[in-house]
């Protein structure tokens, strides 16, 4: 076995891999001559299985058996999400099952064939490679990312940060030059923002922030659902094969808007009968990707506010990741930072390029880059009165430890459950729960039993808990048990039982209930801000008609219809919020200005 | 440990954050996994950057270092009491309105709350701005402390002061980083 390591970008829409040739990190070409493969695994019910464009191809046929955008699922618990392509089951573990298989496995397809097509390629097998994650991932996930390397038969050697990679990507040619940039990577379906600076080979990670839920599959699905709501159409009540139909349109009517101000979404028989045909305008789009892209903004301003830099300390942002395409992005990144955004990396590749420089660095196939990147998430244990205690901080340089020293709070007391929780809320119960684990005490009066625990995050991000026996000073690593698994295996057979079969209602009734919640919101709002004449007089209709609609579906008690109702009336909404928060920040320029 | 030695930065209470960044690459690139280095003196290093990074931290370490160490615990100044208040109090109309935020799931109803966000928004920045004076008047104490002017009394004070401007500021920006 050769010891080259391949890059890839395992991402939720689209894959790539590459090796470094001779000193020149490149992207592999499949036999059809492409170097992007389409994150899309056919699991056929005889047990075949294709990946890629050939897995897309049995999309018309056999919708239920193609799963696209997994990476959504990595890592995630059972209920979490509540839309997929195709449907999702509880497996034994508390996490999700797609057609019977772990988001791991199925993404383990997705990289075998990258791994097939590097050896096909290079003419020799290989063993080891650099994964891409999005730098919000937490621990969960990238630890399923890793898992999914190893399914494949790839030993992962390390699991990188998106936009760290998509930066030495963009820096390998100005080594020499010290720079300060922020990587804007908005990609299907994950969105991070990433301050760097680098100088003499050394890439150090300021600060970062994303959100796991936000890309070009959200935009697709906005445009879906205008789509058919315009054909009056009913987008939830459809069924998976048309549900489908209606997004690759709309996917392909949103590529033609970065080019064209005008496009026709077509789906002929979208449903076997029925066919939706309507104008779209480049406008019409922006609309309904302003939200995400709003939200996308946000976490710029907060990597701003965490790295401490202002952006006229920048000197590029680059864009990566196939949504920056999209014009209204590139000019809502230009706005918030001021200057026109860099657009040298290519969208789709640069990500994988970076993937392979890290794995030549790594083989020794390339000079010597080091990167300083950092925990995305704050990491702490559950304290007193359910709060989290912080131990280590986001955007603090990997690999780090810190340390606790837990004591017995009873006479003779044995055990003291921890529980481990990453991110930024200050309830122990909002953040995500990594596990739990027991601290071992050895007998003793209230106070003198002391045990203390290192957690370590590696240059993965991945966690390892060590408690060190403080009379011994012998460490142990300290296993952590999933926070799904807390309850014995019949509970859990029943807890499977009873959800494939409340299943739909249970979905239903959240689906319900947070539809609920927005409208309780929605409604006074809506009210206050027409009494005080806030509204144009031709949207005043539309939002009136669309506050009687959530009425009405409040009263009739069924989930879907209210949730499109709300839908509509937070769309009808969206153009006032926007004049009010334009509003606010002018006032608030005025008040700078009378200050000065 | 000397934390000055270790970064590879002369032995000075006066130090730019800029100076302490490239230094904490400079010696990245030797003691990082990847560069060969190992975990534990790449620990050391950051722990290094962290201490000299923040000026009390590092006032505290280099008194120790020139036998000076004070005791350091106690109150603030007397004078920093009155910023203390009004720290306080920014901080918690912060809070209210980041949580009225967090709370809101319609593009409206965060509309609504824009207007207050603002102001709430610039009460943070001028409160950091003067936390960031404050800490400015306590490091221009460093050159006489440096010079051996003071008394260990009045370094350990300068310490205490510093660690709770410090403190403030970090909770202030986690409150501006909340509302941006």
């Amino acid at each position: 076995m050769s010891d080259a390591i391949l890059g890839i970008d395992l991402g939720t829409t689209n894959s790539a891999v590459g090796v470094v040739d001779s000193g020149f990190p490149i992207l592999l070409a499949n036999e059809e001559g492409k170097r992007i493969t389409p994150s899309a695994v056919w699991l056929g019910a005889n047990g075949g299985v294709e990946v890629g464009q050939k897995a897309l191809r049995r999309r018309g046929l056999e919708p239920g058996r193609v799963v696209t955008s997994v990476k959504r699922l990595m890592g995630r618990r059972f209920g979490e999400e509540v839309e997929f392509c195709v449907p999702m089951e509880r497996a034994a573990d508390g996490g999700v099952a797609v057609l019977g298989r772990s988001p791991e496995a199925v993404s383990a397809e997705i990289l075998k064939e990258l791994k097939r097509i590097a050896e096909w390629r290079l003419e020799q097998p290989i063993g080891k490679a650099v994964i891409t994650v999005p730098a919000y991932f937490n621990d969960a996930q990238r630890a399923a990312t890793k898992r999914a390397g190893e399914l494949a038969g790839l030993e992962v050697v390390r699991i990188l940060n998106e936009p760290t990679a998509a930066a030495l990507a963009y820096g390998l040619d100005k080594l020499g030059e010290h720079a300060r940039v922020a990587v804007y990577d908005l990609g299907g379906g994950t969105f991070d923002l990433s301050i760097l600076e680098m100088q003499d080979g050394v890439f150090q990670v300021l600060a970062t922030h994303g959100d796991t839920r936000l890309g070009g599959d959200d935009f697709d699905a906005a445009l879906a659902r205008w789509a058919a709501a315009k054909g009056g159409v009913e987008f939830d009540s459809l069924d998976a094969a048309a549900r489908v139909k209606l997004l690759e349109e709309a996917e392909r009517v949103k590529c033609a808007l970065s080019d064209a101000d005008a496009a026709v979404f077509r789906a002929p028989f979208f449903d076997g009968a029925n066919s939706l045909e309507a104008a779209v305008s480049r406008e019409d789009f922006e609309k309904l990707a302003a939200p995400g892209i709003e939200r996308s903004l946000r976490h710029c301003r907060q990597a701003l506010a965490d790295a401490n830099v202002s952006p006229a300390d920048l000197n590029a942002v680059v864009l990566v990741g196939g949504s920056t395409r999209i014009p209204a992005v590139r000019k809502a990144v230009a706005d918030l930072f001021g200057r026109e955004p860099d657009v040298s990396q290519h969208p789709d590749e640069a990500v994988a390029l970076g993937a392979t420089i890290q794995a030549g660095v790594m083989s020794g196939a390339m000079r010597k880059m080091v990167l300083l990147d950092v925990t995305p998430l704050s990491l702490g244990i559950e304290t007193f009165g359910g709060l989290m205690n912080v131990l280590i901080p986001r955007n603090t340089t990997i690999p780090c430890k810190a340390g606790e020293m837990f004591t017995n709070a009873a006479d003779g007391q044995r055990t003291m459950r921890v529980r481990v929780l990453q991110g930024e809320r200050e309830m122990a119960r909002d953040n995500w729960e990594l596990g739990k684990f027991d601290v071992a005490f050895e007998p003793g009066p209230k106070g003198r039993a002391r045990v203390g625990v290192q957690f370590r995050l590696d240059e993965n991000g991945l966690l390892e808990v060590l408690a060190r026996d403080v009379s011994t000073g012998i460490d142990t690593v300290v296993k952590i048990e999933s926070a799904a698994v807390d309850v014995d295996d019949a509970a859990v057979e029943q807890m499977v039982s009873e959800s494939v079969e409340h299943a739909f209602d249970d979905m239903a009734e959240r689906v319900f209930t947070e539809a609920k919640l927005k409208a309780d919101e929605l409604l006074p709002a809506v009210e206050m801000v027409l009494a005080q004449g806030l509204a144009e007089t031709d949207e005043r209709a539309e939002i009136e008609s669309a506050v009687a609609a959530v009425r009405a579906a409040l009263a009739g008690g069924a989930a879907n219809p209210l949730k499109a109702a709300v839908q509509r009336l937070d769309a009808a909404t969206e153009a006032l919020a926007a004049r009010l928060v334009e509003r606010a920040m002018e006032e608030a320029l005025e008040r700078r200005l009378a200050g000065d | 440990m000397d934390a000055f030695e270790r970064l590879g930065v002369p032995r000075r209470l006066e130090v730019s954050e800029g100076e302490l960044r490239a230094a904490f690459r400079e010696a990245g690139k030797r003691v990082h996994p990847d560069a060969g280095g190992c975990e534990a003196e790449f620990a050391k290093l950051q722990e290094a950057f962290l201490t000299l990074s923040s000026p009390s931290r590092r006032l505290k370490h280099w008194l120790v270092l020139a036998g000076k160490a004070g005791d350091d615990r106690g109150a603030i100044a007397p004078g920093l009491m009155d910023l203390f208040g009004k720290v306080g109090g920014v901080l918690q109309q912060a809070e209210t309105v980041a949580r009225k935020r967090d709370a809101a799931q319609s593009a409206l109803a965060r509309a609504l709350l824009e207007g207050e966000t603002h102001v709430c928004r610039e009460a943070v920045e001028g409160m950091i701005a003067a936390v960031e004076t404050a800490i400015a008047g306590e490091t221009s104490a460093f050159p006489a402390i440096e010079a051996g002017e003071t008394t260990d009394a009045e370094a350990a004070q300068t310490v205490r002061n510093l660690a709770f401007l410090e403190k403030w500021r970090a909770n202030l920006r986690e409150r501006f980083a909340r509302l941006v």
